[in-house]
This record gives structure tokens, C-alpha cells and sequence, in this order.
């Protein structure tokens, strides 16, 4: 960004004809003719704006081991967004690269998380964000683990959005995969993860207590199969 | 007789400094965690026995989980009991262990509204039964902290799952005294 800032430049014509004063802002350049005659005149240099543009964007997407739908950690859902800038408009499909990451011989695979996109075709307002969902699907051996200690349980996948003419964009989505016993999601499940549900037991749906966070089958009931879920690993790194 | 009133003022303001002091002390002091020391019994191989796992001065715990090790190829686990305290309705807890690693990791909670739990008295968190697999086993029982396991070491939680202190004491059984550390 330009800062206004004034200038007084050397149009002197050999120091006989007068100077110009030049004041510089990000949006036009303005200069005020000054005549040693006694008279002087404005005009002004405008600068076009860049053309209109548009970036992408999204978070890291978490899931668990074998489940797909919901509303909670857990959910299977992330958003990509595609924000305008200049005005820009137009039309804008996203396509989906290939998973990569996890344990060896995890990505491709039966075991390596897939992806996609809905809707594929997008077009954001003039200076708006437009989103699609980025839906995740995993199996129960997916390997899973908390990307902070075991970086190798990261995957990512590479999303690409295209406009006309435009130089494609591109985007890494980093995609973590937790158990589903692990709520906490700090890769081990231990006593605050069977804490968590517990002290929730009884909580359906609409209760106003209920997180989806802590429902870890994602069926509306915080019940028994939860606890359940989160005892069967209970001392398990993942 | 105007000596004798100051004398008992005095008295008494000493005493309820005293008290606020020891009082003080008590409600601030961590709960101690602590196994038993057993020195001087000789068990014959295949003897069963029990040690209760206790802590004193327990304050609004939820939860709490114990990660126990001991000396392989001594003992074999056999099961454990909750303390009276923690078996009851709207509880849960689990575990796992290994005889031949020589570990019991065991957590409880109170579920829903149940909880929490709070105390000035030694309590008894659970009883675990053993087999001796040698004659005359020495063993060492050891509470692993927090500190020497951050996710899986013992942990007493607040109904928001929000981590105390505690202190421990380690247990021994042995025909002989125990070693100092």
C-alpha cells in the first residue's frame, strides 16, 4: 500500500516556465501546475485497478476412524472458501487432488481417507465469500493419532480452484484423523476423554446440555454405546 | 480480675490461631495417593492378597484415573474392587493391565450428576487382589504421576476435567524391610 504522500518534482523547464506539485495516494496521482506567469492548473493521472481476483482458503479438517455425517468434531465436514477481491465474479471450479500422507502404504489405499467437494462450481459475489463443503470419509483402520506427536498421521490433499483464464490456484488441505474415542484429540484416550462423555451421559439432542462433540457415534444420544466406545480404548495410543 | 479477662482474650485469640493455621493446612494439603508398605510378610507362591490403593483429603474430584506398576514376574493381577465411594449408581470406570508388563491402569468417573466427591478422611480408592508367583515375593508398587506420564500417568479430575495435585506414596511387600529409595 502506498502512503499519500507530497512530492514536489522537477518540471521546471529550465526554471523559467514554473513546477508541478505531485501528491501520490493508491489511487490516482494528482499534480498542480504552478506557472512563474501567475496562473496554474490541476489535473490528474489516474491509476486503473488491478483486475478482480480471487483467493481459497479453508482449515485443517478433522475426522475420526469410520464415520461420515454429523455435526460434531467427528463430522466428516470442512469448508472451503473462495473469497473475491477487485470485484471479481466469475465462475470458479474446484477439483479435487489425490490423499497423500499417513503411514507408509496407508495413502493409496482401501485405508487412505478420500475427498470431495460439493458444490464443484462456485461464483462469490463482488468482494464476498462464496463456500463449498469438503466431505471426508474414513474406515475404521484409517490410521489415526494426534499430528502434534506422531506427524506422520497427518494427510493432506491438494484442492484446486480454476477461472477462465486465470492461473490456477491451488490449496493443501491438511486432513487429521483421531480414534473415536479420543474427543479430546490429543491421540491417546484416557480418563479425560471417558470424563467427557460420562458427564454428559443421558444427553440426547436438543437437551441443553448435548455436544455433538461428545457424541461420538454421532447418533443424537449421549448413551451407553458411547460409553462404551470410549472404555473398549481406554489406554490406547492411536 | 481485669488481668485474668486479657489473660483469657489472649488465650483465646492464640487457640483460634492455631486452629485457623492447622485448618488451614488441612483444606490446602493435596490429596496423598498412597499403596501400602508390607514389609515383613512372607507369602508362599500362589498366595492371593489384597492392598487397597488409598487417598486422604480428596476435594470435588470427578474423575480420577491410577497408573500403578510393579515388579514383573512376581504377581499376577487378579482383579480389583471400587472403594465404597466410587461402586456406586451413575459410576464408571475401567481398565486395563498386564501381568507380564507389570501395570494397572484403571479409571473412574460419576456420570451425568452424579459427583463430585469430597473429603477430610482417608478413603479407599480401590483393592486390588494378587497372586504371588514366587515364595517370597519382593515387590515394588510404584504410582505413576502425571509428571512421569502426561497422558497416562494418575490424574485426579474436577467436574471440568481441570487436573489436581496429589502427592504418593509407593507401596512394598517383601519378608524383609523396605529398601530405603
Amino acid at each position: 500500500m502506498v502512503s499519500r504522500l507530497a512530492q514536489t518534482a522537477g518540471c521546471d523547464n529550465g526554471g523559467d516556465y514554473g513546477f508541478s506539485t505531485f501528491t501520490v495516494n493508491p489511487d490516482q496521482i494528482t499534480a498542480n501546475y504552478v506557472s512563474l506567469g501567475g496562473f496554474s492548473d490541476n489535473y490528474a493521472i489516474k491509476v486503473p485497478n488491478p483486475p478482480g481476483d480471487f483467493s481459497v482458503n479453508s482449515g485443517v479438517v478433522s475426522v475420526s476412524q469410520g464415520i461420515v455425517g454429523g455435526s460434531g468434531i467427528y463430522s466428516s465436514f470442512g469448508t472451503l472458501n473462495i473469497n473475491s477481491f477487485g470485484s471479481f465474479s466469475s465462475s470458479v471450479s474446484l477439483a479435487v487432488g489425490s490423499v497423500s500422507g499417513g503411514l507408509a502404504g496407508t495413502c493409496p489405499g482401501s485405508n487412505c481417507p478420500t475427498l470431495s467437494v460439493s458444490p464443484t462450481t462456485v461464483q462469490p459475489q463482488a468482494d464476498g465469500t462464496v463456500s463449498s463443503t469438503l466431505t471426508v470419509s474414513t474406515t475404521t483402520g484409517t490410521p489415526c493419532g494426534n499430528p502434534q506427536q506422531s506427524p506422520a498421521s497427518e494427510y493432506s490433499v491438494t484442492l484446486t480452484a480454476t477461472s477462465g483464464s486465470m492461473t490456477p490456484r491451488s490449496l493443501t488441505v491438511h486432513i487429521y484423523v483421531y480414534a473415536q474415542s479420543d474427543p479430546t484429540k490429543d491421540g491417546v484416550d484416557n480418563i479425560v476423554d471417558v470424563a467427557l462423555v460420562n458427564g454428559l451421559f443421558g444427553q440426547n439432542l436438543g437437551a441443553p446440555r448435548y455436544n455433538p462433540n461428545i457424541d461420538l457415534n454421532n447418533d443424537g444420544r449421549i448413551n451407553i454405546i458411547d460409553v462404551t466406545i470410549v472404555n473398549s480404548r481406554f489406554g490406547t495410543v492411536c | 480480675m481485669r488481668m485474668k479477662g486479657a489473660g483469657s482474650a489472649v488465650a483465646i485469640v492464640a487457640s483460634l490461631v492455631i486452629l485457623s493455621i492447622a485448618f488451614h493446612a488441612h483444606a490446602t494439603s493435596p490429596p496423598n495417593l498412597s499403596m501400602p508398605n508390607m514389609s515383613g510378610q512372607c507369602l508362599n507362591n500362589g498366595a492371593t492378597f489384597v492392598t487397597a490403593l488409598t487417598a486422604s483429603n480428596m476435594t470435588s474430584v470427578q474423575s480420577w484415573q491410577l497408573n500403578l506398576t510393579f515388579t514383573t514376574g512376581k504377581l499376577a493381577v487378579m482383579n480389583y474392587t471400587l472403594g465404597s465411594a466410587f461402586n456406586g449408581l451413575s459410576t464408571d470406570s475401567t481398565s486395563g493391565n498386564s501381568t507380564s508388563t507389570g501395570y494397572y491402569l484403571l479409571g473412574f468417573t460419576f456420570q451425568g450428576a452424579a459427583g463430585p466427591y469430597t473429603t477430610t478422611f482417608p478413603v479407599t480408592l480401590v483393592t486390588f487382589t494378587w497372586k504371588a508367583l514366587v515364595y517370597h515375593p519382593t515387590v515394588f508398587f510404584h504410582i505413576v504421576t502425571s509428571a512421569q506420564n502426561g497422558l497416562f500417568g494418575t490424574m485426579l479430575l474436577d467436574p471440568n476435567q481441570n487436573s489436581q495435585s496429589y502427592t504418593t506414596t509407593d507401596g512394598f511387600l517383601g519378608c524383609q524391610l523396605r529398601p530405603s529409595p
